[in-house]
């Protein structure tokens, strides 16, 4: 008995070593409902995941396209739409042509066309390129810029910033600084892709998910996501191994 | 549910004494216990893996002095029997406790999901009616109880 003991409390102070290393894998949970809101989930083969801060994530078990958000547990329900945004850092071993992707989930409000003046529902987007560059991404992201504002910048394939609803009453935009690209940590082998996901705080326990593909070359991705709702807030690394 | 093995018993008897139903129910009530205690899965980790470590310590007590199985060839296969159920019923919360102790160590955690979910997915079925079935034949005649009466 008294070996036992020794050998729990042995396990124990190695456990409390672990956290902080980024030696840790996804790590499964058995119920997804319960978790603390605010909690960034990996979902793969219908199991759900927690994350450490650092992670490594084997393509071989994960697959090359990770699913990752938040669990829709709020205690109420609300009337407003909210959302969050996210912003992925891939690195890879090889040039890209692209460096800058955007993606937008269902059901927001905005300008479907650089012309149009009113506010309508407009389509998903899986991975529009911006073909600009980080310079003009960055001075177009001014603090006073809207959706309307943003519809505009050169290298834009179609508007991508837009409101939560048809009133107008909480933009993409909100957070400039979020947006902002640091042209140091870019390099040839980057892509940035940012990401919006509109959802409705509400006890659903919907999974609010959004795609990152680490295809063959990818090296590690950091992780990026904000908004109003501080609980979704956090920073992340990945690194991928085969 | 374990109990000493007579000479007298049939197979389906000693087969049924090889399985510790009991002590699955001690796995599978401290889990439920612990989880509804431990409101985020996170927080049940540890819990849940030091309880049915505590369990798994306390079996062989358990089988000596409560169902009285003085057979010890019997009493180790009870204890393995209840190892492999642990793993099955706690596989989730075995796998994060393994990811933390493996990193610690400064060792890669990659295989850790896949090996404890096969583990768990492929032991109780390979024990239960393989194993079992081989132990018991091989160990026949000695897990035989001779103080126990027919």
């Amino acid at each position: 008995m008294k070996r036992c003991v020794i050998l729990v409390s042995f396990l124990l102070a190695l456990c409390s070593e672990a956290w902080g290393e980024c030696l840790s894998s996804p790590k499964p949970i058995e119920d997804a409902r319960a978790v603390s809101l605010g909690t960034l989930l990996l979902s793969a083969s219908g199991r759900y995941y927690v994350l450490d801060p650092c992670v490594r994530i084997s393509r071989r078990q994960f697959g090359s396209r990770l699913k990752l958000g938040f669990m829709n547990n709020f205690e109420k329900a609300d009337t407003e739409a909210s959302f969050y945004s996210a912003k992925s850092k891939r690195t890879l071993t090889l040039d890209q042509t692209t460096h800058v992707s955007l993606v937008r989930t269902p059901g927001w409000f905005g300008y479907l066309t650089t012309s149009d003046k009113e506010v309508q529902s407009i389509p998903e987007i899986r991975g529009d390129p911006f073909r600009g560059t980080i310079e003009q991404w960055n001075s177009a992201h001014a603090p006073d810029s809207g959706p309307k504002e943003l519809r505009n910048i050169p290298g834009l394939i179609r508007p991508w910033h837009a409101f939560v609803d048809q009133g107008q009453s909480l933009a993409s935009s909100v957070d400039p600084q979020f947006w902002q690209i640091d042209a140091a940590d870019m390099t040839s082998k980057t892509i940035v892709t940012n990401y919006i996901i509109r959802f409705t705080p509400a006890p659903t326990n919907s999974f609010l998910d959004f795609d990152i593909y680490i295809q063959d070359g990818v090296k590690s991705v950091d992780l990026t996501t904000a908004s109003q709702i501080e609980a979704f807030s956090g920073v992340r690394t990945f690194i991928i191994v085969p | 549910m374990p109990a000493p093995i007579q000479s007298s018993d049939t197979g389906l008897d000693r087969f049924s004494k090889m399985l510790p139903a009991d002590v699955t129910a001690a796995f599978i009530s401290t889990k439920a216990s612990l989880v509804s205690a431990f409101q985020t899965p996170q927080q049940q980790v540890y819990p849940v893996v030091i309880g049915f470590f505590i369990i798994l310590c306390l079996s062989p007590f358990y089988f000596r002095y409560v169902t009285k199985i003085a057979n010890r060839w019997h009493r180790y296969f009870l204890v393995g029997t209840s190892a492999v159920f642990a793993i099955s019923l706690a596989n989730v919360q075995l796998a994060s406790f393994l990811i933390d102790a493996i990193a610690a160590l400064k060792l890669p955690t990659e295989a850790v999901n896949p090996a404890v979910l096969a583990m768990s997915a492929v032991l109780p079925i390979l024990w239960t009616l393989l194993i079992s079935q081989i132990a018991l034949s091989a160990l026949s005649d000695k897990a035989v109880d001779p103080g126990a009466q027919a």
